[in-house]
């Protein structure tokens, strides 16, 4: 048997069920998958494994992300779908460049808070900047989010002074006297 | 071995959640490969120990794997006590890459040897050159074909004065110590030499009359001839020395092609000193 087939082999029936499953917690933030939307998000995953040389044992990485996201103001229904498939690709990428030293949770923990306080729900932000300047310091050693598991580390990193009061007057200031 | 790929999944699986620690839901393609491949090293283990009493062929997949990976920790579990056994005693006869092969190299592999996630993987490169090939082996299996003809190496070496070991070995290359080649195989073929001619090992040279009667011997015959006198050779020199031991007699059979084709080819040139070195 090929090597292809017994890695897709993988893939259980059992996703489609999980997934479906989380629209009994979702239906409260407003967001819910048709079974449409599920095929839509399995055949994506797993293009996004293949792209990513992956395989996925039991239990999918989906509903974690869905449960993690779907309390997030920048989430609604009309752009729910995408941004699963998204963050599902963002996930993996990021797993790999993070080289299999970060835990899911941590990974995801991560990918939150970042999203919701300094991206402001723009994923290429969080994909090309936040994730990637945390990667990097992941391959280079660091180790603190095992403490923190992934919450609060992207400020240690960050590299850009981020909005706070005194720096919206100083530039009110500059913009008003201009 | 014939499995099907929905028998082995739930193992590589189990497998692949445990070496994730139960905290990643997936791994690179490289990792399920190398998981894959640790599962089938487990399962031959078990189907190549058919003689084993622990071997039952009517038991489920996951059962041969588990079976598979106890008899893997017997195996490396037997390594460790030849190690420690030819420890006590163990010549390298001066020459480095014995040395650092068996005793740098065996204690890393018993301390870096995973039987669970990764049994395939040799660690070591065994760069000593045995009388037999375990290019073929890997993992444990590997290791312990070697060791286990390290071990007979020691005891056949064992039987004759360090100093004659290493005079054979300097007359055949002065640079014996950086030389990566078997002690065992050098000394063997010159130890045929004195039984040829029933010249005591002690009697160290061969005088230029022992040349012509070793010569004598030798000449006008095949390889394949040759080679069944230097096996009957062998043979005098395992029953003489060792009583009898077959496992050596197996070992030092190996080398009988090679020494008959360096005696042939030197015989043919007139150059048996170089062969038959003390």
């Amino acid at each position: 048997m090929g090597e292809q087939n017994w890695l897709e082999l993988l893939n259980s029936q059992t996703w489609l069920k999980q997934v479906q499953a989380t629209n009994q917690y979702t239906e409260k933030f407003g967001l819910a998958l048709s079974e449409k939307d599920t095929e839509l998000l399995l055949a994506e995953k797993n293009n996004t494994l293949k792209t990513e040389r992956r395989v996925e044992f039991g239990q999918s990485i989906l509903p974690q992300i869905i449960y993690a996201f779907c309390d997030s103001s920048f989430i609604l229904q009309s752009n729910y779908v995408d941004t699963l498939i998204r963050l599902q690709e963002i996930f993996y990428l990021y797993k790999n460049e993070m080289q299999d030293e970060i835990t899911d949770d941590e990974l995801i923990h991560f990918m939150k808070e970042q999203f919701e306080t300094v991206c402001y729900g723009d994923l290429d932000y969080l994909e090309g900047t936040c994730l990637d300047i945390f990667a990097q310091a992941v391959r280079a050693g660091y180790r603190g989010y095992q403490k923190t598991q992934g919450f609060g580390e992207f400020e240690k990193f960050d590299i850009v002074q981020r909005w706070d009061k005194e720096l919206y007057l100083e530039t009110l200031r500059e913009l008003c006297w201009r | 071995m014939d499995y099907q790929m929905e028998e082995l999944l739930p193992i590589v699986s189990e497998l692949a959640q445990k070496y994730a620690g139960y905290e990643s839901t997936s791994i690179t393609y490289e990792k399920a490969q190398s998981l894959m491949e640790a599962v089938l090293f487990c399962l031959s283990e078990y189907n190549n120990s058919a003689a084993d009493s622990l071997v039952q062929r009517d038991i489920s997949v996951k059962e041969q794997y588990n079976t598979g990976v106890k008899l893997l920790s017997e195996k490396v579990e037997d390594i460790r006590k030849i190690f420690n056994e030819i420890s006590f005693q163990f010549e390298d006869f001066g020459v480095k890459c014995l040395y650092d092969t068996v005793q740098k190299g065996i204690p890393q592999f018993l301390k870096w040897y995973d039987i669970k996630f990764c049994p395939q993987n040799t660690i070591l490169t065994l760069d000593y050159p045995l009388l037999i090939d375990c290019s073929s082996l890997t993992g444990a299996d590997a290791v312990y074909k070697y060791i286990r003809a390290i071990q007979t190496e020691q005891k056949f070496l064992g039987k004759f004065d360090r100093n004659y070991v290493m005079l054979v070995y300097k007359k055949y290359n002065s640079e014996y110590s950086d030389i990566t080649e078997n002690i065992c195989s050098i000394v063997l073929t010159n130890i045929v030499g004195h039984i040829a001619i029933k010249k005591p090992f002690h009697d160290i040279d061969f005088l230029y009359e022992e040349y012509l009667q070793l010569s004598k011997i030798f000449a006008g015959k095949s390889i394949s001839d040759i080679e069944n006198v230097v096996k009957d050779l062998i043979k005098k020199i395992v029953s003489q020395f060792y009583e009898d031991d077959m496992d050596m007699l197996e070992y030092l059979c190996h080398e009988t092609n090679n020494i008959a084709v360096r005696i042939y080819t030197a015989n043919q040139h007139e150059q048996l000193s170089k062969v038959f070195v003390s």
